[in-house]
């Protein structure tokens, strides 16, 4: 069936789609499983090793939880591609718990040099990397090209005032831009609502797919809102700048936009999927969920474009129109 | 491409930005960021907010300090008011671990006398060059320096008549570095009664002169607390201290501390050293003679010395490099806190390059790709990956011309920008396509509108890039450091494909479609 067709027979029923996803999509966001917070804003490690012989991830994920006491623990075994060979390795990935300040010493069960063999001690959460680095290093044999990065709480708290001061201004923004573009209140409200409901998915599939809010995320989000007001603009180009006479009814100019819109999202994913294929092969994790974030964004704009916006404006449109119809 | 076409104005801006772009890229080289080059990047926080000023001075002190080490490539820089971010090529852990030490240190000097401070690091215009000798059991060593006239003056002035007339009884000095004032000290009765009498160098075994420990309170500055198994601590006498120090051995005590959101420091002994000197940062203890002391400030010698002891030569080497580096670089205004390393090995770094600029190459083509299949029309292909190879170009070109240096966050931008740049070359066309009707009524309709239809695509195109462009300036003034490149390159992204890829994109596909109508 034509677009076109599906929205002439369909538009209203199609609203019930996003209804219901937005419910959805509120539950996977905020209560189960719920956004986690990154070592960006809460603080943590981030270790990236080449791991020539191969080893137990899950082994490995257990061990540095019993030693350390932290639980939010995350080992991802990969494979890199360096000088023409597959290499397999791993990422290690570990967020402070919440509250944790930088006065704060991390209990560990294992011995420090200075203190007898089993003693419970105490390290400070800047020696809390060496300790971790030393874990690998007897648990992983022959670990080389360590990649590593830290971030204290303390910094975190910065980071995320800083992304929170940024979103704001951001969406002040671009609220303003819209507005200038269409100088009327009807598609601005469109454009930011749908705007809204397009984070909104992105955070509940951030939460599905257990990737935590972090400075790049927060980044994308923008982005890719940015990004969906593309699409937004085309389809109320289409329907408000351009007349019956010229390129047939609501529903024909809405389908027109679709084509258009929807090979557009899909250009936008097919680049994507490559540079997730490059944060897969390079192990750079940071780079795999920037794409992944990208690629939930595409999939939201696609429903709340053409599944929520165009309904809704052929419903506008066509009030204007019927009596020449 | 034919000759009408090369006559537009809008190709010939877009081949001269070629041109230039690729100009300047062989000129100045494109620079790569530590996430490509390989190093490592530290930040460090300050216990407080500086202003502008201290913080540059502070920026200045820590690259001397770094300079006295003597690693290369090595950039300081102030971020907002409260941090510093350090660069450095180098990824050795050992050697990383020796700069974060260097840098850690506030580096405050002070000569002490009967709990009075004399002397300070600004009275000290120079450091003379160590000397180490083998002594009792171990090394000594001296780091002699220059006094100012006014520390020549508030030196012989502070300790005038602190030996008595026979020379028999003298004050020592006591010269610290970073010396914990005001602090709490808690230290255990059994570590007490070792200490009681503290011996004047840093070796426990020492069968020199020993002090009573008051002396080395008094000098600290500090308000010691003994406590054993029995003791009951009072929190309320811990709560407005600046710092608590606490020795490993009473570890049981940080709950409590944490509770109250009380600041502590846990001090490690170290071998044969009498804790009290570590834990006080003691770095040297000299009695006063009564030359020194009857001596007046006009013909007194500028000369002192920072004496020590050390068990190994190793040691001594290590301890009086680190004194003279801090001596010589002055005073951080503020105590310093790593809150972030970022390390990336450059066998690593050049892998992580090479890689991207292949996936680029990759998302190019499976974009043309895509596109090729949608409009099975092979002549709309090329000029969309001939804009997006300029915009690559142009992107970098930029990037080298401000040199920017390339890290992971620019290089996501390029592929975002020209990635959703693709996007508007799809609207213009699908508007240029869809003008072009069948039959000759619609050829004639098609040659009205083709100019029309270009100005409606780029309404959406300018629409979208502002609003993408708008997203992007909060996230580069937040300045947060690792997402610079990516607001940067986005933005510069956006402006080269509105202002001169696509508008020349439009130009070449409606003479390829329609034949220059």
């Amino acid at each position: 069936m034509a677009t076109g067709e599906i929205y002439r027979k369909y538009h209203k029923k199609l609203l019930l789609i996003p209804a219901a996803l937005f419910v959805v999509y509120v539950i996977l966001a905020f209560f189960a499983p719920g956004l986690k917070y990154g070592m960006d804003f809460r603080g943590g490690i981030l270790i990236t090793f080449n791991a020539p012989k191969g080893f137990d991830a899950h082994a490995l994920e257990q061990t540095i939880r019993k030693e350390t006491g932290v639980t939010d623990v995350h080992v991802i075994p990969t494979i890199t591609f360096q000088g023409g060979k597959e290499v397999p390795g791993g990422i290690v990935e570990i967020v402070y718990p919440e509250n944790i300040s930088e006065n704060t010493t991390v209990e560990t069960n294992a011995a420090e040099p200075s203190i007898a063999a089993g003693a419970k001690s105490s390290i400070s959460v800047e020696q809390y990397k060496d300790h971790i680095i030393k874990i690998i290093q007897q648990n992983v044999p022959g670990i080389s090209n360590v990649v590593v990065r830290t971030v204290a709480p303390s910094l975190g708290k910065t980071f995320w005032h800083l992304a929170a001061n940024m979103a704001i201004w951001a969406v002040i923004l671009l609220t303003l831009t819209v507005f200038i573009f269409f100088r009327a209140g009807t598609p601005t409200a469109i454009m930011i609502g749908s705007a809204i409901f397009d984070i909104l998915g992105m955070l509940a599939l951030m939460a599905l797919f257990n990737i935590p809010l972090s400075m790049n995320t927060i980044v994308i989000l923008l982005m890719m809102v940015g990004y969906s007001i593309d699409t937004d603009i085309l389809l109320s180009t289409h329907l408000l700048k351009r007349t019956q006479r010229e390129e047939g009814d609501a529903f024909a100019r809405a389908a027109r936009a679709a084509s258009t819109g929807i090979h557009m999202s899909g250009t936008t994913l097919t680049a994507m999927i490559f540079i997730y294929l490059v944060g897969y092969i390079t192990s750079n994790l940071a780079v795999m969920r920037i794409a992944n974030v990208m690629i939930f964004g595409v999939i939201s704009d696609l429903i709340v474009t053409w599944l929520l916006n165009a309904p809704v404006m052929i419903e506008l449109v066509r009030k204007h129109e019927q009596p020449v119809a | 491409m034919s000759s009408p076409l090369l006559k537009n104005w809008k190709v010939q801006f877009l081949i001269a930005m070629l041109l230039l772009s690729v100009g300047i890229i062989l000129a100045k080289g494109i620079q790569l960021g530590i996430d490509f080059k390989g190093g490592t990047i530290l930040t460090f926080r300050f216990d407080k907010p500086l202003t502008q000023d201290q913080i540059q001075q502070s920026a200045l002190i820590v690259s001397k300090r770094l300079d006295l080490t003597g690693l290369s490539s090595i950039s300081v820089k102030a971020w907002g008011n409260q941090y510093l971010i350090v660069e450095l090529s180098e990824t050795n852990p050992q050697k990383i671990k020796e700069i974060e030490n260097s840098v850690l240190r506030q580096g405050k000097f002070e000569t002490v006398v009967d709990g009075n401070v004399i002397l300070t690091g600004k009275d000290i215009v120079a450091v003379n060059p160590p000397v180490i000798y083998p002594a009792q059991m171990g090394y000594s060593w001296r780091v002699p320096f220059q006094l100012s006239p006014e520390g020549v003056r508030k030196f012989y002035t502070g300790v005038h008549g602190k030996c008595d007339v026979t020379g028999e009884h003298c004050a020592y000095t006591f010269m610290y570095i970073d010396r914990p004032a005001g602090a709490v000290l808690l230290m255990p009765k059994d570590v007490y009664e070792n200490e009681k009498k503290v011996p004047v160098e840093p070796n426990i075994n020492s069968t020199g002169t020993r002090l009573d420990i008051n002396e080395f309170f008094v000098n600290a500055g500090i308000k010691p607390i003994i406590v054993d198994k029995n003791t009951k601590i009072d929190v309320n006498a811990l709560k407005g201290a600046p710092l608590v120090i606490l020795h490993p051995e009473l570890n049981y005590l940080v709950p409590l501390l944490k509770e109250n959101n009380i600041p502590y420091k846990i001090v490690e002994p170290r071998k044969n050293v009498p804790w009290i000197w570590t834990a006080t940062n003691l770095q040297s203890v000299v009695r006063l003679t009564p030359g020194v002391t009857n001596v007046s400030p006009e013909n007194a010698n500028p000369e002192l010395v920072i004496e020590g002891w050390a068990p190994n030569k190793n040691d001594a080497e290590r301890v009086t490099s680190e004194l003279k580096i801090l001596l010589e670089s002055g005073a951080l205004p503020a105590g310093l806190k790593l809150v972030s390393e970022s390390r990336v090995p450059a066998t690593y770094g050049e892998y992580l390059f090479y890689t991207f600029l292949l996936a680029l190459l990759a998302a190019m083509i499976a974009v043309a790709t895509y596109i090729a299949i949608r409009y099975r029309e092979w002549r709309v292909t090329g000029p969309i990956i001939l804009t997006m190879a300029s915009e690559i170009i142009m992107i970098f070109a930029f990037a080298a011309l401000v040199n920017w240096k390339i890290d992971v966050a620019s290089m996501v931008g390029i592929v975002a920008s020209t990635g959703t740049g693709v996007d508007d070359q799809i609207v213009i066309t699908d508007e240029l396509l869809r003008g072009r009707g069948k039959g000759e009524d619609a050829e004639k309709k098609a040659k009205m509108g083709v100019i029309a239809r270009v100005k409606r695509a780029f309404f959406i195109i300018f629409a979208s890039a502002s609003a993408l462009t708008v997203a992007m300036i909060p996230v580069w003034f937040s300045g947060i450091p690792a997402l610079k490149g990516f607001a940067l390159t986005t933005i510069v992204g956006v402006l080269v494909g509105v202002f001169i890829t696509r508008p020349a994109f439009a130009e070449i596909l409606r003479h390829v479609l329609h034949k220059g109508a």
